[in-house]
């Protein structure tokens, strides 16, 4: 007893580190108090800290971009505007791609072929000319996001040329010129669904030249372009399978509805559930973004039956 | 004393990190060409050091940088080992700008060597560029009012060059990493113009 009632006196170090001892642990317990009682409030505080931790400049361009100037390759204007570039537009890159690999052009051969020999298709053949070029004004653009975003509002307009030549492409396009996993029919849900986000179409479903390989591809969903950070709702009921992030789609995640439908959201700059969650129609499930294979804040959406893609285009009403 | 043992570990677990974080970030390409760029950085200032006869009493890898103290030299020569380092980096990337060969990452080499050699030569405190300068002047007005006049200028550069670190991640939204750059030079400011005034 007497001697636990001693007086040491602490010296300033041990003092100094008691009190970065208490410190510690005032944050530690806030922090986890934080956590347990707002988790929500912690998951956008983590998700934007995450994101400026991961937000960063392309060095190896700019660095790049400096060696040119140096051995005289590009003007200095040109090499400032490079410059620039890589540092406050990291996320260059390209108009989503067919993000799904496989359809090559083994694909297009019987079609090209079947246009070769009969006169009377010929008809479809700028249809899908059409479509490759409007897709390629969007990829012939310098990568500044802003220009493609407002080419991809621009591209609304066309939207109306668009759906058409998608009509003819319906009509055209028999079982076999198409991919193994697509269905161009229009299947009836057997439930409830609504429009996951109101913005422009700037891509469709079908055929597309490859903004990057610059070959034609399948497009598997629908492109809808909105600024960044748009709410982004749930197709309808199910429960969110999968949430990930990928070079080519960025931030997405997967959900399943009933009947064996699914579908995906993809580019997102955050997604607000997480795997696993039981969703609702028009529940907010992500925001809009470019991460991935992106030029532009869009949605990159699909609905597959099983493993079948659909087209998205006949189940949302766009601007 | 042996410099190495001024290679406090604390400092080299920041410099691990912050170099793992980088390449993360950026790849393994453009981390070892500027890590590559800083050693040709260093062992230029080392080997006209030791050319002159000067002597290294220190040497530091932090979050911040490297730094290479030294003591022994007259004036002129410990000019010339503060700007070997940079010269030697503006040198690589001239060299690296004649040969024919298309090597890979041969732009992004010069481009890391012009940039670390220019960076360097900014009159900022703790940077080669403000050493230079508080040579000359210590040189030509005497001790005194050299570093008087150097810690001014290097106080002030390196308040402006933290204030353009941090509004370049600002504008960017992110380059989280450069922190310790914005950091260091912003603390060296205030200890220049604090420490004299």
């Amino acid at each position: 007893m007497a001697r636990g009632k001693r007086q040491v006196p602490l010296s300033p170090a041990e003092k100094r580190r008691l009190i970065q001892l208490v410190v510690c642990c005032a944050v530690f317990i806030l922090l986890v108090g934080a956590k347990l009682f707002l988790p929500g409030k912690m998951e956008g505080i983590r998700a934007s800290v995450s994101g400026i931790m991961e937000q960063n400049m392309d060095v190896a361009q700019v660095f790049s971009a400096v060696g040119k100037a140096v051995s005289g390759e590009k003007s200095v204007q040109e090499t400032l505007g490079d410059v620039y570039q890589a540092v406050f537009q990291p996320a260059e890159a390209v108009e989503t791609g067919a993000i799904q690999e496989p359809v090559s052009m083994e694909a297009l051969k019987p079609l090209r072929a079947f246009a070769d020999g009969q006169g009377s298709a010929a008809g479809w053949i700028p249809a899908v000319e059409e479509t490759g070029a409007s897709g390629a004004v969007q990829d012939d653009l310098p990568p500044a996001s802003e220009e493609v975003t407002g080419e991809e509002t621009e591209s609304g307009s066309e939207q109306q040329e668009q759906a058409e030549s998608m009509e003819l492409s319906y009509i055209l396009y028999s079982g076999e010129n198409l991919p193994d996993n697509v269905s161009m029919e229009q299947v009836v849900l057997g439930f409830d669904y609504c429009t996951p986000l109101s913005g422009s179409l700037s891509s469709g479903f079908g055929y597309r030249d490859h903004p990057i390989e610059g070959e034609e591809k399948f497009h598997y969903g629908l492109d809808i372009a909105a600024d960044t950070g748009t709410e982004i709702s749930c197709f309808a009921d199910g429960v969110v399978t999968a949430v990930g992030e990928s070079t080519s789609y960025g931030k997405y995640c997967i959900v399943s509805h009933e009947g064996g439908y699914s579908t995906l959201y993809a580019h997102c700059s955050r997604i607000t559930t997480t795997s696993g969650a039981a969703v609702t129609e028009g529940q907010k499930i992500a925001e809009v973004g470019e991460t991935g294979m992106a030029t532009g804040p869009h949605l990159h959406f699909e609905l597959l039956e099983e493993d079948t893609y659909l087209n998205p285009i006949y189940y949302v009403s766009l601007a | 004393m042996s410099p190495w043992r001024s290679l406090k570990s604390w400092n080299l677990l920041g410099f691990c990190l912050i170099a793992a974080w980088f390449c993360l970030l950026n790849g393994w390409p453009v981390t070892i060409i500027l890590l590559l760029s800083a050693a040709v950085h260093e062992l230029g200032h080392w080997l006209t050091l030791r050319l002159l006869g000067g002597k290294t009493v220190g040497f530091s890898l932090s979050p911040f940088g490297a730094e290479l103290l030294e003591e022994g030299l007259s004036y002129p020569r410990e000019l010339l080992a503060v700007l070997a380092g940079p010269g030697v980096n503006l040198l690589c990337a001239a060299l690296l700008t004649l040969p024919p060969w298309p090597a890979p990452w041969r732009e992004m080499a010069i481009g890391a060597n012009a940039v670390l050699g220019c960076f360097n030569l900014l009159p900022a405190a703790p940077l080669d560029g403000w050493r230079a300068i508080q040579i000359l002047l210590c040189w030509t007005l005497g001790p005194d009012r050299g570093e008087w006049g150097a810690a001014i200028i290097g106080g002030t550069g390196a308040l402006l060059l933290m204030a353009a670190i941090l509004w370049m991640m600002a504008g960017s939204g992110g380059n989280l990493w450069l922190l310790p750059t914005a950091v260091g030079v912003g603390t060296a400011g205030v200890r220049e113009l604090g420490g004299r005034s």
